[in-house]
């Protein structure tokens, strides 16, 4: 379980990837990813390209970044799931706080 | 300088003895001494030396005798044992150590070493010690922690655990990961004889996964009975876990009110996995999906809670579990899966039920596999009202004759229809009068579905042709619920009139809404359909229903005993 | 010809005794003369285990009191004799009875003063 996180060019956008399997174990270094920065972005992006696995806690965590990024007024984006992620995404309804594609 | 300890020396020859005990006694600490094996023994019993010095080859139970016996006396603490020896085989020394000694010391006696060998090992007594001390002490907190969490439990069990799971309803199984429960099961009938069962699993589990399920189990017991509607509950459920949980901690639920008398089943889902219906007449369930998000996750101003109404004839059948049960892994690490669950619910002959079979299949899977989560799975049967089992009024039949005569106007404008519900406060109104108590299911059915009637038809107009599906239902609840929002204009006024005597007595419960009416006698009434249920049921359980005026004015009358007085 | 008795033992153990020197001294002499005996006599049965057990015992006093080439001729005698190497056992035992009253007679020396 590797999380990686990078900066747009502009400064704006920050996007944090999640490798493996995103359970309770990335706890503290997705929270790093986002809290330890120096940058203040307008928009973020969770990349889950490599995720093979998504619990209860990722959606936790997902929220703690929503919350972190603005409450209702956040801007997350949460990109590349697999099939088997999209379906913990879509029965937890999260497409009506994050915009997932 | 290490502290002063009892050495105990023993030593056949009495010139080695001398010597020794002198250098011992010179680095400060007392000596007892001992001619032999035996005496060694007899000396260590009586004396609890701290360290032994041991000659190896002594006659009449030897050194090496002597250090097993005492080893085995002392299991618990740690009474280091040094050999005198002159042996200097390696081979002959390693039987020391193997004896049970935890050093040797050669002659010529190095006073300087043999200081050295006691302050080493006086360290490992003392290590020794500690580690004893705080094995028990970690010991005795993990026995209190275990008595503690086992009276919260029991706490935890009377309130979690008072409503209606034990009815030929519901079949259920419920298996906790750990002592606490992360899943939560309720059931209790509301005062119309509706059953509400709610379904929740908290993020994680253990203690602190369930210790949501307090307040959580506290606002359905306490509310359902009262009257309130399903969504109210659920609102408000919503609210308290948002309140207290922290941000990334939810509560993945379902709750449905199955209502026997119209043969519906109303269904709230937020993060659970996908219930499953099947009917008795065909074999391909059918997937109730979670439209929502799970609970405590929103605030009160972004929750929606609207339903999903389903029709169910006696037999049909919903089941819903938790994540758990499709996560189960096999020995191969494979989960049951969805796939799993549907094969065998569309393989069950028609009206069998799937619950057994669903147990069984999970136990051959899970087979020698450990668990990693909580187990939920619920199966709730359709019935017919007259099969279930009726709630158990009040009986407080004391006060039942004592007469009575009352009446009371309550009227609500459009800020109170919007955002207030009155059956629970008439409801309770209502049900102070012992007289009235009994027939409470009654009161509160024909309340419920006049007051819907008078607000729906009545004062939004709604038209309930949209109600003729499971589709148009959500359809008619959002339309509902967009109407209310907006409305800025209308009342609803209750009119209850309340009299008995010693023979008996009678309940009118009038409604008048500010609509411009309805058809009362039109083709509402057919049975087959979907809508319309509601008046027809009033019909049958009051002893008159009359519509007046141009249908916004009805009157239910409910009597008992011999009938006091006039209509 | 060297002394029968180490002078750094001897010197370490008057300093670590004190006023009990001339006692263990004494408790030397008594005991090392018993074992002596015990020796011979084992010897004289061909019990190659007692007389092992005596030399072994022997042989540290030996060591305590400094009488280093003594104990080390009962080292030899107490491992033939472990071995069961009766045939050994003479010529092994005449060393020491050579060498005994050397250091006897070094250790009485100690204690007339």
């Amino acid at each position: 379980m590797t999380v990686r996180s990078e900066v747009s060019p502009d400064g704006r956008g920050l996007t944090i990837s999640v490798e493996g399997r995103f359970d309770f174990s990335a706890h503290r270094d997705f929270r790093e990813s986002y809290e330890r920065r120096n940058v203040d972005p307008d928009h973020y992006t969770v990349d889950l390209r490599e995720t093979t696995y998504l619990d209860s806690s990722a959606l936790g965590m997902l929220l703690l970044l929503r919350d972190h990024a603005g409450g209702d007024a956040a801007e997350v984006k949460i990109v590349n799931c697999n099939p088997d992620v999209r379906k913990i995404l879509t029965i937890s309804n999260f497409e009506q706080l994050f915009d997932i594609c | 300088m290490t502290n002063a300890m009892r050495v105990l020396i023993a030593d056949d020859n009495e010139g080695d003895r001398m010597l020794l005990s002198a250098i011992v006694r010179r680095e400060g600490h007392q000596v007892i001494s001992a001619v032999d094996g035996a005496d060694a023994l007899a000396k260590f019993d009586a004396d609890a030396p701290q360290i032994v010095l041991l000659d190896a080859l002594m006659p009449n139970v030897d050194g090496f005798e002597a250090a097993r016996e005492i080893k085995s006396r002392t299991r618990d603490s740690f009474v280091p044992i040094v050999f005198l020896t002159s042996l200097t085989e390696a081979g002959e020394l390693a039987r020391c150590l193997d004896a049970g000694g935890d050093d040797f010391l050669s002659k010529p006696y190095n006073p300087i070493i043999l200081r050295a060998k006691l302050a080493a090992l006086a360290r490992m007594r003392h290590l020794h010690t500690t580690l004893a001390a705080q094995r028990d002490e970690i010991a005795m907190y993990n026995t209190r922690l275990m008595r503690e969490q086992d009276a919260a439990k029991r706490i935890f069990d009377r309130i979690a655990h008072q409503g209606c799971l034990s009815t030929n309803v519901i079949n259920y199984l419920m298996s906790p990961l750990a002592l606490f429960n992360g899943d939560v099961l309720l059931a209790a009938r509301n005062p119309a004889g509706n059953m509400y069962i709610f379904v929740g699993d908290f993020t994680g589990h253990g203690l602190q996964a369930s210790i949501g399920a307090m307040p959580l189990a506290e606002i359905f017991y306490g509310m359902t009975p009262k009257g309130f509607g399903m969504c109210d509950v659920v609102r408000e459920i919503n609210r308290k876990l948002k309140d207290i949980l922290p941000i990334g901690y939810f509560c993945c639920a379902t709750m449905i009110d199955v209502s026997f008398h119209k043969g519906t089943v109303e269904v709230w889902a937020g993060g659970l996995p996908d219930a499953y219906l099947y009917r008795a007449q065909t074999a391909k369930p059918t997937r109730i999906g979670s439209r929502h998000l799970p609970l405590g996750v929103v605030s009160t101003e972004r929750f929606d809670a609207s339903t999903d109404v389903y029709y169910l004839a006696p037999g049909d059948r919903i089941l819903m579990c938790t994540d758990g049960v499709l996560e189960l892994r096999n020995p191969g690490g494979e989960m049951y899966g969805t796939d799993r669950l549907e094969v065998l619910l569309s393989s069950l002959p028609p009206g069998a039920p799937a619950f057994e079979r669903v147990k069984a299949e999970l136990d051959q899977h899970m087979g020698s596999a450990g668990r990693e989560d909580d187990i939920t799975l619920v199966e709730v049967t359709m019935h017919d009202a007259a099969d279930v089992l009726a709630p158990t009024p009040d009986i407080d039949q004391g006060n039942a004759q004592v007469a009575h005569d009352w009446s009371l106007v309550y009227e609500l404008k459009p800020d109170s229809l919007k955002h207030s519900n009155p059956l629970p406060i008439l409801q309770n109104v209502l049900t102070e009068v012992p007289a009235l108590r009994a027939r409470s299911a009654t009161i509160f059915t024909v309340l419920s579905e006049l007051y819907a009637n008078a607000l729906e038809h009545g004062v939004m107009g709604l038209s309930s042709d949209t109600k003729t599906s499971a589709n148009g239902f959500s359809r008619y609840y959002r339309r509902r619920a967009e109407l209310l929002d907006a409305l800025d204009a209308g009342f609803v006024r209750f009119e209850l009139r309340s009299r008995s005597d010693a023979d008996g007595g009678r309940l009118e419960i009038r409604i008048i809404d500010s609509g411009a009416g309805f058809d009362a006698h039109g083709a509402a009434y057919s049975e087959s359909t979907y809508h319309g249920r509601g008046i027809p049921l009033v019909r049958d359980l009051a002893d008159s229903l009359v519509f007046r005026g141009n249908g916004n004015d009805v009157k239910a009358v409910l009597c008992w005993g011999k009938g006091a007085g006039d209509g | 010809m060297a002394d029968a008795l180490d002078t750094l033992v001897i010197v370490q153990l008057r300093e670590l005794m004190g006023d009990e020197f001339g006692a263990v001294v004494a408790a030397f002499l008594a005991d090392s003369a018993a074992r002596m005996k015990d020796v011979e006599l084992a010897l004289g049965h061909t019990d190659c285990e007692r007389a092992s057990r005596a030399a072994h015992a022997l042989k540290g006093m030996c060591l305590n009191m400094g009488a280093n080439t003594l104990s080390k001729a009962l080292a030899a005698l107490e491992s033939a004799a472990r071995n069961g190497d009766a045939a050994a056992l003479p010529p092994l035992w005449q060393v020491v009875q050579n060498e005994y009253p050397k250091a006897r007679a070094a250790a009485e020396g100690l204690v007339r003063h």
